[in-house]
Parts: C-alpha cells; sequence; structure tokens
C-alpha cells in the first residue's frame, strides 16, 4: 500500500500549498444514477403445498425467515376483536418440549431475533438468525408453529399484562387520536377501526379453545407463504424445509370479506377532552383507497408535494413558517380494501385554532402544485428508492408487498418508471378526487377548557365533545390475578 | 432529532468482512483516515452493497460544553444548521437533499453533536458541498428570525417528546438529582423552556465560532465510493475552512453518592413507575462493560432476573427495564419498574432489592453472560446491513478511543468478563446507600411512592 500512500501525500501537499476555494455559486449537480441490482426472487412450493420465495444474497452471514398468513385482525368476529393478535402472542409462551421460560432462554440465548405479531390483514413469524445458528432457529420456529402449549397460566398472565396496557393506553394523547380517529371514519364496528387491543370484553373472553380453533383454522400451508432473503441456497432451503414441514398439512385459502364503510359528508368534528395535556392532537382525514388504485403513483407524488416529506407543503406551514409543531405529515393508508388518507400532528396548545386553520388551508390548495414541486417531488421517490432494499428484512417486506397485494410480477422492475410518467396534471386530480376537506373527519385530543372557544370561533361546524373513556372504553379494573 | 413526524428510511447494505462466522465473530471495518491541515478529520469506508452513501459529521460539542443559563442550546443550534448558510437558502438544505433521493438528520447527546446525509452515491458532492458551507459560512446568513423560528420548534419538540408524554420529564429530574449543579450532565439534553427562550442570536455566533470549527469535527463517509476520489472531492470542499481555536473537552468535577436520595412526582399517568439512579464508569473503561452485562442479567427478556420475578411470578410490575447509559464523563445506570394496579413501589423496591444482593452474593451464571456475548455478536452483524450504522461506529469509537475501528476489542471486552467481575461491579456500583429513588405516580397517589425511611 505505499505507493497509494505516498499519492497521498503529494495531494495533500498540494492541495494545502494552493487551497483554491470551491466554487459555490450554484449547487452541485448530480451525475447520472447508478443502477440498482434489485432482488432476484426464486419461488418455489413445499412438498405440503407452502409456497416459498428466496432471495439469496450472501455478503454477510444472516438469514431473514419470514413465514406470513392471512391471518391478520380483520379476521375475527367483532365479539372476539384482538383473538389474532392474542394468539399470535401466546404461540411463543411455550411450544413443543419447553415451557415459556424454557422457550425465552433458548431464543435469548442464541441471540436470534424470533417472534410472532399479528395486523390488520396479516400474522406473521419473523426470525432473524446469523447462518450459524439457522438449524437451531428453525427447529424452534417450527415448535411455536406446530406445537405451542398455550397452557393456560401463560394464558392468564397475557391476558393481565393486556388488560393492564388498556389502561395505560388513557394517558396516551397519541394513542387516543389515532383509534379515536378510525372510530369516527369507518365506525365502530368496522374490521379496519378495531385496533388491536381495545375492547376488554373480548379480551377478557379468549379461551385456550379460541387460541387453538384460531391456530388450526388460519396457520396452514395453504393460507400461508414463507419469503427467505439471506445465505441460504435454494436447494439446501428447499430440502432443510421439506423436512422441517413434513407433517404439517391443512388446505383452506381465507380470505376476508370487507364491508365498504359508509362515506361521510359534510366536516365531521370531533374534540377529546383531555385535561392538562401539554400539546393538542389532530387528525384530518377521509375514507380512500385501496393498494389496487389505479391511482398508486399519482397519490405518491401528490403526497410528498403535502406531506410525506421533510419539505413538504404540511410540514414547511406548520412547523419552519408557523413554528406551531415539531412536524406534521400525511399519509395513505392502502389495504386491499377500502383504505383512508390521514394529516396530523401534535401543535402547541394555544395555537390549536390556528393550526387547524392552516390544515384546512393546505388540504384546498394542494388542488394545485406547480411542474418543480412535481418533478422534486417525483425524484425523491425515485432516487431514493434504493434505500428500501438496504437490509434484508426490508427486502423482504417489499417482497410482501408484492405477494400480498397481488401485485405484477415486474412490479419491482417498473416502480421507478411509472413513478416518473406522473405529471402536473394527475397529481391535481388525484387531489381533487382524494383530498376534500369539507367532507373529512377532524378529530382533536386536547385540553378543552384551552382551545374549545379558540375552535367554535373557526365556525367550521357542530363539534361534538366526547370522553378519553369513550372512545377507548373505560379502563379495566384489574384484579391481582396471580399467574 | 431534527424530525419526528416523517418515517426516515434508515439502513442500507454491508460492507463488513467476516472473517469467522462460526466460533467467534471478527469483524473488521476497512477505513482510510485523513486529517486536512485545517485539522478536520476524515474517515472513509467503501462498501458497495448498494449504489448509496451516508456521509456523518460529527462536531465534538453536546450539552455538556453549555453554559449556565443556556441549557438545551446545543440541541437548538443542532436545528440551526438546517436552515440555510452563505450559498445555501433558508429550505435549500433539504429541497437540495430531496431533490437527489437524499434523506437527513441530526442528533445531540450530552457529548456530541452529529448530522448525516444518506444519499445515492452519484450525489455525493451535494452533501459534501451542503456540509462544508454550513460548517463554514452558517453565520453568513444567520439571523434572530431563523434562531425565533427554531427556538419554537425545539419548544414544540420538547412539549411533544417530554411534556406531553407519560413519564416524560423523569429524565431530566434525575439528572438535576443525581449530578452536582457544577458538573456538565446536570441538565438534560433538551434543556429548559425558560433557557430556550433566554438563547440569544450571540449566543448563536459565540458558540458557532467556538465549537462549529474543523479542528473540532469529523466527517466520516461510509458507502459505495473510491475513497482516492473521495478524499479529492472532500478536499475540495474543505480545504477552505480556516481552524479555529482548539476545542477543549469538558472536565467533570469528581463526585459520589454518600447516602440514598429520594424524590417524588406526580404525573398524567394511571400507574406508578420506579426509577433506580446509580453512577457508574464512563463508557469503554474498567466497569463499564460489566454494567452493560448486569443490566442484561436483570431486566433484558422473560428469564432476566427482575422480570421472571416482578412480572412472571409475582405479578407485581407491569414491566421491568436496565440500561447502562455509557457516557463520556461519567455514566448512569437506571433499572425502572411500574407497578401494576394495587401495588406500591416500596413493595417492588424490596425485590428489586432482594434480587441485586443475590446478584453480588451469588453472582450471574456463566449461560448468563454467554447470552449477552452472543447477543451482541448477532446485533453487530445485523447492523453490518446498514452504512449509517457503520459510519456511526467509526465516529463513536474514534471520538472515545482514537480507533475507528475499535469494534472487536469492544466486543471482547464481554468475552473476558467473568463471574466475578459482575459480583466485584455490582458490590461497588450498586449499593443502596448511594443512588437516586424516584418515584413518579398518579396525580394525588404520593402514598405509593418510596419515601426517605
Amino acid at each position: 500500500m505505499k505507493p497509494y500512500l505516498i499519492l497521498l501525500y503529494i495531494l495533500l501537499f498540494c492541495s494545502a500549498l494552493g487551497a483554491q476555494p470551491a466554487d459555490r455559486s450554484k449547487a452541485p449537480v448530480a451525475g447520472p444514477p447508478k443502477s440498482l441490482k434489485l432482488p432476484t426472487v426464486q419461488s418455489f412450493k413445499l412438498a405440503n403445498g407452502l409456497p416459498v420465495y428466496l432471495v439469496q444474497q450472501s455478503n454477510l452471514p444472516l438469514i431473514q425467515v419470514n413465514l406470513v398468513f392471512n391471518a391478520g385482525n380483520i379476521f375475527n368476529a367483532p365479539n372476539k376483536q384482538g383473538l389474532a393478535s392474542f394468539t399470535a402472542e401466546l404461540m411463543d409462551e411455550g411450544a413443543g418440549a419447553r415451557d415459556a421460560l424454557q422457550l425465552a432462554d433458548e431464543i435469548n440465548f442464541l441471540g436470534i431475533n424470533l417472534g410472532v405479531g399479528a395486523g390488520l390483514e396479516q400474522l406473521t413469524f419473523r426470525l432473524s438468525t446469523p447462518v450459524s445458528k439457522l438449524k437451531t432457529s428453525l427447529g424452534l420456529l417450527s415448535d411455536i408453529l406446530l406445537r405451542p402449549r398455550f397452557d393456560p397460566k401463560e394464558v392468564e398472565r397475557k391476558r393481565t399484562e393486556y388488560l393492564v396496557r388498556l389502561a395505560q393506553n388513557h394517558d396516551e394523547s397519541r394513542f387516543i387520536s389515532n383509534v379515536g380517529f378510525l372510530e369516527a371514519l369507518y365506525g365502530k364496528d368496522h374490521p379496519y377501526a378495531r385496533s388491536t387491543f381495545q375492547n376488554e370484553a373480548a379480551l377478557r373472553s379468549f379461551k385456550v379453545t379460541d387460541l387453538q380453533a384460531f391456530q388450526k383454522e388460519f396457520l396452514t400451508p395453504a393460507n400461508g407463504y414463507m419469503i427467505i432473503v439471506g445465505d441460504w441456497t435454494k436447494a439446501a432451503a428447499e430440502q432443510e424445509l421439506n423436512l422441517l414441514f413434513k407433517t404439517w398439512t391443512g388446505s383452506t385459502l381465507k380470505t376476508a370479506k370487507i364491508n365498504e364503510p359508509a362515506k361521510k359528508q359534510g366536516l365531521n368534528i370531533i374534540l377529546v377532552d383531555k385535561p392538562g395535556a401539554a400539546q393538542t392532537e389532530i387528525r384530518f382525514g377521509q375514507l380512500g383507497v385501496s393498494r389496487a388504485t389505479p391511482d398508486y403513483f399519482n397519490l405518491e407524488v401528490m403526497n410528498t408535494i403535502l406531506g410525506n416529506s421533510f419539505t413538504s407543503r404540511l410540514n414547511t406551514n406548520l412547523r419552519e413558517k408557523n413554528g406551531y409543531s415539531y412536524g406534521a405529515g400525511s399519509s395513505f393508508f392502502e389495504p386491499s380494501g377500502r383504505g383512508y388518507f390521514m394529516a396530523g400532528s401534535s401543535v402547541q396548545t394555544d395555537v390549536t385554532d390556528k393550526a387547524v386553520t392552516e390544515f384546512l388551508k393546505e388540504l384546498n390548495d394542494i388542488r394545485t402544485v406547480s411542474d418543480e414541486e412535481v418533478t422534486k417531488a417525483k425524484n425523491y421517490q425515485a432516487l431514493s428508492y434504493p434505500s428500501e432494499f438496504s437490509s434484508l428484512d426490508a427486502i423482504a417486506a417489499k417482497i410482501n408487498e408484492q405477494i400480498m397485494y397481488k401485485l405484477p410480477a415486474d412490479y419491482l422492475n417498473t416502480y421507478v418508471g411509472k413513478l416518473m410518467q406522473v405529471g402536473k396534471p394527475e397529481v391535481e386530480k388525484a387531489a381533487k378526487t382524494y383530498i376534500e376537506p369539507q367532507n373529512m373527519t377532524l378529530f382533536i385530543v386536547g385540553d378543552r377548557s384551552k382551545i374549545d372557544e379558540g375552535l367554535k370561533a373557526l365556525n367550521l361546524g357542530k363539534i361534538t365533545y366526547l370522553t378519553i373513556d369513550q372512545v377507548l372504553g373505560a379502563a379495566p379494573k384489574v384484579e391481582n390475578i396471580r399467574p | 432529532m431534527k424530525d419526528s413526524f416523517i418515517k426516515i428510511h434508515l439502513a442500507l447494505l454491508i460492507g463488513l468482512m467476516p472473517l469467522a462466522s462460526q466460533a467467534q465473530l471478527d469483524l473488521r471495518l476497512n477505513y482510510v483516515l485523513e486529517k486536512l491541515p485545517n485539522g478536520l478529520t476524515v474517515i472513509l469506508h467503501e462498501d458497495h452493497a448498494t449504489p448509496t452513501v451516508t456521509v456523518d459529521v460529527w462536531y465534538h460539542v453536546g450539552s455538556s460544553y453549555e453554559k449556565p443559563g443556556r441549557t438545551g442550546f446545543a440541541h437548538l443550534f443542532e436545528h440551526i444548521m438546517f436552515e440555510g448558510s452563505g450559498n445555501v437558502k433558508e429550505g435549500d438544505f433539504d429541497n437540495l437533499l430531496e431533490g437527489v433521493g437524499g434523506s437527513n438528520n441530526g442528533s445531540t447527546t450530552t457529548d456530541r453533536t452529529n448530522y448525516y446525509e444518506t444519499l445515492p452515491s452519484n450525489a455525493l458532492d451535494v452533501a459534501l458541498f451542503l456540509e462544508s458551507d454550513r460548517m463554514g459560512y452558517l453565520l453568513k446568513d444567520m439571523s434572530p428570525g431563523k434562531v425565533d423560528g427554531q427556538r419554537d420548534v425545539v419548544k414544540n419538540e420538547r412539549r411533544q417528546s417530554y411534556e406531553n408524554r407519560p413519564y416524560g420529564l423523569a429524565f431530566e429530574n434525575i439528572v438535576r438529582e443525581l449530578y452536582p449543579e457544577n458538573h456538565p450532565y446536570h441538565w438534560d439534553v433538551i434543556g429548559s423552556m425558560a433557557d430556550l427562550s433566554a438563547a440569544s442570536y450571540e449566543d448563536v455566533t459565540d458558540f458557532f465560532k467556538k465549537y462549529y470549527v474543523p479542528n473540532n469535527a469529523v466527517l466520516t463517509i461510509a458507502g459505495d465510493i473510491d475513497p482516492k476520489a473521495t478524499l479529492e472531492r472532500v478536499k475540495y470542499w474543505f480545504n477552505e475552512i480556516p481552524a479555529g481555536a482548539p476545542v477543549n473537552r469538558p472536565v467533570a468535577p469528581n463526585f459520589s453518592l454518600t447516602e440514598a436520595k429520594y424524590l417524588t412526582l406526580e404525573d398524567n399517568v394511571q400507574l406508578p413507575r420506579l426509577y433506580l439512579v446509580y453512577k457508574t464508569p464512563a463508557t469503554l473503561t474498567p466497569g463499564d462493560a460489566e454494567m452493560d452485562i448486569i443490566a442484561n442479567v436483570l431486566a433484558s427478556g422473560k428469564t432476566s432476573r427482575l422480570y421472571q420475578k416482578l412480572v412472571y411470578e409475582l405479578g407485581i410490575a407491569q414491566d421491568v427495564n436496565a440500561f447502562q447509559n455509557s457516557m463520556a464523563l461519567t455514566s448512569n445506570f437506571l433499572i425502572t419498574v411500574t407497578a401494576r394496579p394495587g401495588h406500591s413501589l416500596p413493595e417492588i423496591l424490596k425485590v428489586v432489592d432482594a434480587e441485586i444482593q443475590k446478584l453480588e452474593k451469588e453472582g450471574p451464571t456463566k449461560r448468563e453472560i454467554e447470552k449477552v456475548v452472543n447477543q451482541n455478536e448477532a446485533r453487530t452483524l445485523r447492523e453490518a446491513q446498514s452504512i449509517e450504522s457503520k459510519a456511526e461506529s467509526l465516529n463513536t469509537y474514534y471520538y472515545f478511543t482514537g480507533n475507528p475501528d475499535y469494534l472487536n476489542e469492544d466486543l471482547a471486552r464481554y468475552r473476558a468478563i467473568e463471574v466475578k467481575d459482575i459480583q466485584a461491579i455490582t458490590s461497588r456500583y450498586l449499593q443502596s446507600n448511594q443512588r437516586l429513588l424516584l418515584s413518579i405516580v398518579p396525580k394525588t397517589k404520593t402514598d405509593l411512592a418510596v419515601a426517605k425511611p
């Protein structure tokens, strides 16, 4: 390496002598972007029918395995809401030859990440393991999938933990506003409005037999798939997994029927009193689109301009221009059924009314955008695309998105091209179609005694007042259940 | 932190060389280190997994450098650094980066302030232009209006992340009670509302001239780069910035806790929470790694001693945490326990103290120590996927040891620890008469607190 060092010395010496100031008259222009090598997905089926999607990537001795099922909380009956999450939670509380403590000890000792969780649509087992621990890890994964104990003692222990958590949710303005907003938008009983554990009655009703029935009905090879990313060949994976899951069978693919929520007319304003709150939580929104929308790319660009970037109009207004908040933004939630649009922020209590006015202004003004804004938003999304493939679990998430929403096989390859086709007319049309401030839900959580007067003076319409208990239910009384 | 609402996509791919993946992980980060004539330290790390690069600038100044009456200033200053500089109009820092597909943020701790951009490697020059412009010419375009704007944002950050968060004011009360008034850790990084209001335009110019000089900064670039060519670009942008006066690191007065201190706060919370705080060895000094292991043995995972006892067996607590908060001058060790309804903090304390005594007397098992070693190594592998993590790692180790690639030495500390070492360190640092006991209780429920006996 000597010649290299000498060269460095010479360069150092020269530059110290003739320090020419850099040309700062204009910002440097980036060179042509390098192409990103997109992951190559190999797919195969196990003997029991489970589809497997594998991306072999060997630069680190690590493997990510996601085992995914159509078994999210939307599949629960209304009186059993949260059952998917509760079942997931109990699967690794003792399985196979190990009780809850032994299993946790083994997972922690290996240093691997192995867990189960359920969201709205899916229930997922996630394993991240060094190659050296793969075999042992897979054994544990198959134990929690196929042989969970659902020990009544552990079920009671978890139930108590979650009941206490329900009570703790009453402390969190942000949680209250997110839950309340969805209830207002979809109606309390709609599956998309049911947050995982907000129903005390359901939580108290879960029996061991419910968990067993859920496992039996939903966690079958026909109702799921596996995504593998990392240092593992297709041949080795196929052999190992077929051996591991030889006895696991089942043949029903589950689909959930999601009712169409009623679209609301007029501005629906709801204020939840949280005495002493140091800030006000504001949520503006309306029903939106599913992931299958033909407007997907138009909405991406439009929302980047409105609230999904630091320089977005909402953040620039609420934070940089007015200093009302630490940050403001907006997002489209696009599931398999009817999704929603939401804009929000936590704002200083004494400017709550002014912040609402600024939100309304930006939600109205987005119907007109400039060519520069469109170009910048497209570049931001397109050029940062490589960073979305930055880790094994990020790649697994991309592949899951593609499978879950049945996106075309060339989706990842054509993403940038489709994004770049969006123009100003499409952005403005998307804004006009999907951003209707006059028909939105405005959900506010804050100190009513300090903000009510200002909000009334805006004359936006009737305000409905709710208590925290009306949104979350009364905080459960938790007996001291000894596990 | 500069942003909160917007999701920042972290983490990119690889570049570490795993030399042996079986018995013992040996990871080396390739790097080039150069010092420019103006004192700027440059660290370059090559990793071509994705066509992306992270630029991570550390200024060796944090809240421990602040002067009395100006708490929170280092962090407020961090915000001001994003508001444009001599050749970058207000707002253009983010406009330019987003235009090339980049993201950015910054953060302030007691000991340092960092700024980073992650962007496509073809646009590296844009980040270098922006970083060099604010290092060289921030004051050319500074105004009292900019300071006021960010003052409001930071006050809202304080409201959002501290005041409106359950138990959110615990930490500033802890450091105020734990550290003597003349200690640089006596106040929290976010600062007080009064001091944020008092910060002036002159404070900004003084702080910049004193601390934001190339000789007090380290520029680390990790990712899809050619080190030789990159070093040339760094020189092009940074050589013209003049060096400043040398910066001294703050000196901490020696102090020790000679008795248990008790403090009770009321908050808008459902459940009482107990904080036990101990004074512990500074980061990477003897005893620091032992404290990490003790934190893990006590409260990491279901089979950790405190969790198993308090939550799993007795069911009197909702959650348990323990953490060695490693810092440059001295560290603190925190144990926090939230009580279940119907249970008081003295009841909790009794169990915690019994477990600490047991650890001191009997020590951990060998398996408990080995577990931490395994977790460290698996975590290191996972973090090696991210060029941002690696840039931070190079900067961190350089700041504290002078060797950017200190990772293996760091991991080796844990492998060398034996059962008796843990006993000795527990005995030395976790004494019940040398700690702070903070009780945060629901409004009017002070009877649930741990009171001075």
